[in-house]
C-alpha cells in the first residue's frame, strides 16, 4: 500500500507543479468577456501581439469616449485563405437562411487583394468615417492610391490601417562564406551564387506576395519602355525579361512558404543566405540580433526600384451585429492614438502597452514631429519608398491571376527539375542553347497570357483550367529535364 | 456474441461514424467530383494521373509510408522483444522514456530539428569543433538526402506506436508456448520466427497500419525538409492556393483509396495470428534477469534510441532557454525570460483547461466506441464488419484541414451540426467529436489486437456461468484488454493534446483555444515568437511526459503492459 501511495505521489506531485506554473505566472487580463458591457466580433489574420494591443487600447479609448466597457472577441481561423473560406461559407449559409449578417462585425488585416475580393461580393457596408471625417482622405493624410497600390476602396467599404512592403533580408555571415556582396535588388538574388540559398514567400498563397512578384515584372517592363521604340514590343520584351528574372530567383530558392516569419527566421539562423521578407520582420530581426558592438548578422534592404508599399485594411461586414460599435472601431484605428500603436515604442504616451509592433501607420501626417521621435522605425518613411516606384495597372493588373498560375507551373510545381537544370547550367558555364531552352517562356508570352491563359482562368470550366495548367507545366518540366541532359 | 447486440452496436458506431466522419468528409471532397455545369465529373481525378508531378508525389508518399513503417518496426520490435524477455538495468525508467518521442509539440518540433540539423545548427558546430568538417562549408543535412532524412525522422517519431502495440501483444502471449518450443529443442532464432513473431502479428499489424497511414499522409516532416514532391504537401499547397482549386481534393480522394487498399491487403496478409488465439498468459516466469555487461548493453541500446529520438525535443528545450543560438553546439547565453513571457500570457491558462477538456472527452468517446467497434470486428460474424474495420482507419488518411473545413461548413447556422455549437458558437462539443473521430483508429487497433489475442473461451465460460454480457465485459473482457486499451488511450490522449488542424480552424475565439493554438499564436509574435512558442511547447512536453509515464506506471500495474 505504501509503495502504491509513493507511486501515485510520484506522478501527481510533478503533474501538479507543471500545471501550477502557468497559473502562478499568469498576467492579469484587463477585461474579460463576462464583465464587459459591449462585445465586438472581429475576424483577423493579425498576430496575437497586435490583437492584444488593439483589444486593450480600444477598450480604454471607448471607455474614455463613451464610458462603456468593450470586450473585443477576436476570431482567428488562420491566415487569409482560411478567413476567406470562413466568410465564403458563412455568407453562403446566411443567404440560404435569408439573413444578412454572419455574426461578425469586422474583418481586420490581410491584403488589398482579399478585401477587394470580399467587397466585390458585396459583403461590406460603407464606412461612416468617409462621411464623418472627410478631411482624413486628402492626399497629405490618406491618399487613395500610392504608386499603383490602392489605399482605400473607391466605394468606401474598406480602408487601409497600416503599411508594409516586401524587401530582402540577408545574413552577412552566409554572404561572406559565399563571397557575395549584400544584395540591393531582386536581380541580385538571381545570381547563381545564391543557389539553394534563397527563402521565398509563396505567390500562389498570398495576394501581397503575388503583387511583389508582379512589381518585379513591372520594373523590367518599365526599363524596356524607357529604352524607346515600339511600346507594345517593349512591353512584351519586359514581360519575358521579368519572367526570366523570376526563373533565376526561384531557381535559387530553397522553398516557397506561406509563413511570413519563416524566411527572416531562416536567414537569421543561417539556413538561408537571403530571403523575401516583409519590412517589419526584417527590421526586427536586424535589431534583436544586434551585438554589443552594434553589428547584426541580419540586414534588411528595400530593393532598388522594385517594391511597392501596400496596406492592411479594415472593413465592417454586412449585417454586423454591433454596427455602430464596429464603425467606432474603424474611427479609433484611424485616430492618431490608434495609428501610433502600430509604431510607437512601448511606454511612449501613445505607444503599445506590451510589445513594439513595428508596423507603419497609414496616416501620412504622423511622419513628422512630434510623432516621429516616438516611433521605433523613424527612418522607414514608407511614402518616400513608395514614391520611388511607379505601377501601371494597365500593364499587368489584368494578368494577376494568370501570373500566379504561371509562377506555379514554371517554378513551384517543377522546382526539383528546375533546380537540377539550374545547377547543371551553372556547372557548364551557361551554354547558349541550353540557356535558351531553360529561359524559353514562349507558351506564356505577354500576348498568350493576356488572351488564351487569362480567358481559361476566367471561365467557369475548372477542368479546362487544370488541363491547361498540366500542359504548361509539362512544357517547363520537359525543358528543364532537357537542359539537365544537355549539360551532363 | 449475441447477434442482436452486434447489430445494434454496429448500427450505433456506423451511425456515429457516418455522421461525424463520412458526412463532413464528403461535403468537402465533393468539390473534386462535382462541377456546377457538368454535375458529376472524374475530370480532376484523370488530370491528377495525367500530371507526372502528382503521380510522383503519390508514389513518393507511398514509398515514404512503406519505408518509414519498416524503419519504425526495425526500432520498435527489438525494443519490445528485449523488454518482454529480459530484466535489465534501469528497465523501469527506460521503458517509459522511450515513449517520449510521442510528445513532440507541433510547429516548434520542426524548429527544434532545424536548430540541430540546420546549416548553422548544433550538429555542424559540433562536427566543426572536433575538426570533422570545415566551419566555412557546413553540411546541409536537411537539403541532402531528403527522402532518407524524412524516413529517419518518421521512424524515430513513430516507433512508440508500434512499440506499444507490439509490447501489448507480447504480454498477451502465453509463455508456455515459447517454453514448449524451447523444451522441444527449438533454437532461439527459430523460436522467434516461428512462435513469437506469428503470435504477436496482431500487434505488429495494429501499429504498422497506423504508422503506414500516418507517414503516407505526413505533412510536417516533409515540410521541414522542404520536400514538396509528395502528395500531402501538394494537397496542403493546393488547399491554401488563392484560386479555389479542386485538385487537392481529388488527390485526397486518391490517397483515401490507396490507404484503404493497403490496409485491407496487409490485414489479409498480416492481420491475424496464424497460430490462433492462445490462452491468457499465466505467469511471467520467462523474464530472464540479465547481469553485467549484457544488462548494461541492453540498457545502453534503449537509452541510445531514446537519446537520438529526443534530439528534436532537446532542440526545443534549448531554444526555449536561449538568448541566441547560432552556429554553436549549445546556446551562447541562457535566459528564463521566454518562460516568464510565454507562461504568463493570458491565452495560456484557459488553453490548458480547454485542451484537457477536449483531450479527455475525446479519449473517453474513443475508448467506448473503440471497444464497441473492436468487439463487432473480432467477436461478431456479421457481414460487412471488415468494411467497418477499414472505414474506421480512414480518419487517419484524411488531412486534418479537409475534415476541419467539413466541420466548419456544417456547424454554421441552419446546417446539420449547428446544434453542437449553439447560438454562442461554442465549439467545445464539436472539437471533442472532431478529436475523437480522428483518434479513434488508435483505440480500435489496440482493442482489436487485444481481443484477437484474448481467448474467447474465457468470455464464454463467464456467460455459461450466468454472467450477463455487461458483467462479462466488465469482469472478463475489459481486464483482459486493459493493456491494449491503455496503449491506445495514451496515443489518443497524447495526439489529441497535440492536435493542430481542427484546433486552428474550429477554435476561432481565444476563449476556446487549445494549447496548440496558443503555441501557434505565440509563434507569430514578432522577434522572439519562436522562443516563446518553444517555451510553451516545453510545458506541453513536460505535462504529456508526466501524464504518459504516470499512465504507464499506474495503469501498467493492472494491465501488465509495462511490467513495473
Amino acid at each position: 500500500m505504501k509503495g502504491s501511495l509513493k507511486k501515485y505521489l510520484g506522478v501527481f506531485i510533478p503533474l501538479a507543479i507543471v500545471v501550477a506554473a502557468p497559473l502562478i505566472m499568469r498576467d492579469t487580463v484587463s477585461e474579460s468577456a463576462a464583465n464587459a458591457e459591449l462585445r465586438l466580433e472581429i475576424i483577423t489574420p493579425h498576430n496575437e501581439a497586435i490583437r492584444r494591443e488593439f483589444g486593450d487600447a480600444f477598450y480604454e479609448w471607448y471607455e474614455k469616449e463613451k464610458g462603456k466597457s468593450v470586450y473585443v472577441n477576436w476570431r482567428t481561423p488562420g491566415g487569409t485563405s482560411e478567413i476567406k473560406r470562413v466568410l465564403d461559407g458563412a455568407f453562403q449559409a446566411a443567404e440560404e437562411r435569408g439573413s444578412e449578417g454572419v455574426g461578425i462585425d469586422l474583418f481586420f488585416g490581410g491584403g488589398e487583394y482579399d478585401f477587394s475580393g470580399q467587397a466585390k461580393k458585396g459583403r461590406f457596408v460603407e464606412l461612416a468615417i468617409f462621411k464623418n471625417q472627410a478631411k482624413l482622405f486628402e492626399d497629405d493624410i490618406i491618399p487613395p492610391t500610392v504608386s499603383g497600390e490602392t489605399y482605400y476602396d473607391p466605394n468606401k467599404t474598406w480602408i487601409g490601417c497600416c503599411l508594409s512592403s516586401f524587401g530582402i533580408c540577408y545574413n552577412t555571415d552566409s554572404l561572406k562564406r559565399r563571397g557575395l556582396n549584400p544584395p540591393k535588388s531582386w536581380m541580385d538574388l538571381g545570381d547563381p551564387a545564391y543557389m539553394k540559398g534563397v527563402a521565398l514567400a509563396d505567390p500562389t498563397k498570398s495576394g501581397s506576395v503575388a503583387k511583389a512578384f508582379e512589381m518585379l515584372i513591372q520594373q523590367q517592363i518599365h526599363e524596356e519602355i524607357a529604352k524607346g521604340g515600339d511600346r507594345d514590343k517593349a512591353v512584351s520584351r519586359g514581360w519575358i525579361r521579368g519572367l526570366n528574372l523570376i526563373q533565376r530567383v526561384t531557381a535559387n530558392a530553397k522553398y516557397f512558404t506561406d509563413s511570413s516569419s519563416k524566411p527572416p527566421r531562416d536567414v537569421g539562423q543561417g539556413n538561408a543566405v537571403a530571403g523575401m521578407s516583409i519590412d517589419f520582420y526584417g527590421r526586427t530581426y536586424n535589431e534583436i540580433l544586434k551585438k554589443d558592438d552594434g553589428t547584426s548578422r541580419v540586414h534588411f534592404v528595400a530593393p532598388k526600384g522594385g517594391t511597392s508599399v501596400s496596406v492592411d485594411p479594415v472593413a465592417v461586414l454586412k449585417g454586423a451585429p454591433n454596427m455602430e460599435l464596429a464603425q467606432e472601431f474603424v474611427r479609433f484605428l484611424l485616430s492618431k492614438e490608434g495609428q501610433m500603436i502600430w509604431n510607437a515604442r512601448p511606454g511612449e504616451e501613445m505607444g503599445p502597452r506590451f510589445r513594439a509592433l513595428r508596423r507603419l501607420p497609414i496616416r501620412r501626417d504622423l511622419y513628422q514631429e512630434p510623432y516621429l521621435s516616438m516611433m521605433t522605425d523613424p527612418d522607414a518613411m514608407p511614402y518616400e519608398v513608395a514614391d520611388r516606384f511607379f505601377y501601371d495597372s494597365k500593364l499587368t493588373g489584368h494578368l494577376f491571376t494568370p501570373l500566379r498560375n504561371i509562377i506555379r507551373v514554371m517554378s513551384i510545381d517543377s522546382h526539383d527539375e528546375m533546380k537540377s537544370a539550374w545547377k547543371a547550367l551553372e556547372k557548364k558555364g551557361f551554354p547558349e542553347e541550353a540557356s535558351r531552352i531553360f529561359f524559353d517562356v514562349s507558351p506564356v508570352s505577354y500576348e498568350i497570357t493576356g488572351t488564351e491563359i487569362r480567358s481559361t482562368f476566367k471561365s467557369s470550366d475548372k477542368v479546362e483550367a487544370v488541363r491547361m495548367t498540366n500542359r504548361l507545366g509539362k512544357h517547363f518540366r520537359e525543358n528543364y529535364e532537357k537542359v539537365e541532359r544537355m549539360c551532363r | 456474441m449475441n447477434r442482436g447486440l452486434a447489430y445494434s452496436l454496429t448500427a450505433i458506431v456506423t451511425g456515429f461514424f457516418a455522421i461525424f466522419f463520412l458526412y463532413p468528409a464528403v461535403i468537402v471532397l465533393k468539390e473534386a467530383f462535382y462541377v456546377k455545369e457538368e454535375g458529376l465529373t472524374f475530370g480532376f481525378i484523370r488530370e491528377v494521373f495525367a500530371n507526372p508531378v502528382y503521380v510522383e508525389g503519390l508514389w513518393n508518399a507511398f514509398a515514404l509510408g512503406i519505408t518509414s513503417t519498416l524503419g519504425s518496426l526495425l526500432i520498435a520490435f527489438p525494443l519490445a522483444l528485449l523488454g518482454h524477455r529480459y530484466l535489465f538495468a534501469f528497465k523501469k525508467s527506460l521503458s517509459a522514456l522511450i515513449l517520449i518521442p510521442l510528445v513532440l509539440p507541433p510547429f516548434v518540433g520542426a524548429v527544434g530539428v532545424k536548430q540541430i540539423l540546420g546549416s548553422q545548427g548544433a550538429l555542424n558546430a559540433l562536427l566543426a569543433s572536433v575538426g570533422i568538417i570545415d566551419a566555412g562549408s557546413p553540411v546541409d543535412w536537411l537539403g541532402e538526402n531528403r527522402f532518407m532524412g524524412i524516413v529517419i525522422m518518421n521512424a524515430l517519431h513513430l516507433y512508440p506506436i508500434l512499440y506499444m502495440n507490439i509490447a501489448a501483444s507480447l504480454s498477451n502471449i502465453d509463455p508456455a508456448m515459447e517454453q514448449a518450443a524451447q523444451n522441444l529443442g527449438c533454437p532461439p532464432w527459430r523460436r522467434l520466427l516461428r512462435i513469437t513473431l506469428p503470435l504477436c502479428m496482431p500487434g505488429i499489424f495494429a501499429g504498422g497500419a497506423i504508422v503506414f497511414i500516418w507517414s503516407f499522409t505526413e505533412l510536417g516532416v516533409p515540410l521541414v525538409f522542404d520536400y514538396t514532391r509528395v502528395a500531402p504537401v501538394q494537397v496542403f499547397n493546393g488547399i491554401k492556393d488563392l484560386g479555389a482549386n479542386p485538385f487537392p481534393y481529388a488527390l485526397v480522394a486518391i490517397m483515401l483509396v490507396i490507404s484503404t487498399t493497403v490496409f485491407l491487403i496487409s490485414k489479409a496478409v498480416l492481420g491475424r495470428s496464424k497460430l490462433g488465439t492462445a490462452p491468457r498468459p499465466k505467469g511471467r516466469a520467462n523474464e530472464i534477469r540479465l547481469k553485467g555487461v549484457a544488462s548494461f548493453a541492453v540498457a545502453a541500446f534503449f537509452f541510445a534510441i531514446f537519446f537520438i529520438s529526443s534530439l528534436p525535443h532537446l532542440g526545443v528545450v534549448f531554444l526555449s532557454l536561449a538568448q541566441d543560438w547560432y552556429a554553436t553546439v549549445l546556446p551562447e547565453a541562457w535566459t528564463a525570460d521566454h518562460y516568464r513571457e510565454a507562461l504568463g500570457h493570458p491565452l495560456v491558462v484557459p488553453s490548458i483547461q480547454n485542451s484537457l477538456l477536449y483531450a479527455t472527452g475525446s479519449t473517453l468517446i474513443d475508448v467506448v466506441l473503440g471497444v464497441a467497434i473492436a468487439w463487432v470486428i473480432v467477436r461478431s460474424n456479421i457481414r460487412g464488419r471488415a468494411i467497418l474495420d477499414a472505414l474506421v482507419m480512414l480518419p487517419l488518411a484524411v488531412p486534418g484541414l479537409v475534415l476541419a473545413f467539413g466541420y466548419l461548413a456544417l456547424s454554421r447556422e441552419g446546417q446539420g451540426f449547428h446544434w453542437l455549437v449553439g447560438a454562442a458558437e461554442d465549439p467545445t462539443y464539436l472539437i471533442i467529436i472532431a478529436y475523437a473521430v480522428r483518434r479513434l483508429p488508435y483505440v480500435v487497433r489496440s482493442a482489436v489486437a487485444g481481443l484477437q489475442q484474448s481467448n474467447i473461451a474465457l468470455e464464454e465460460a463467464a456467460q455459461s456461468l450466468g454472467a450477463t454480457p455487461a458483467r462479462t465485459l466488465r469482469r472478463v473482457s475489459l481486464p483482459l484488454l486493459s493493456a491494449n486499451l491503455i496503449a491506445g488511450s495514451i496515443l489518443a490522449f497524447a495526439f489529441a493534446m497535440l492536435e493542430v488542424s481542427d484546433s486552428l480552424i474550429l477554435a476561432q475565439q481565444a476563449e476556446h483555444f487549445p494549447i496548440t493554438k496558443a503555441i501557434y499564436s505565440l509563434l507569430g509574435m514578432l522577434g522572439n515568437g519562436y522562443e516563446l512558442a518553444a517555451a510553451l511547447g516545453v510545458w506541453a512536453m513536460a505535462f504529456l511526459s508526466i501524464a504518459i509515464i504516470g499512465a504507464v506506471v499506474l495503469g501498467g500495474k493492472k494491465g501488465g503492459l509495462f511490467r513495473m
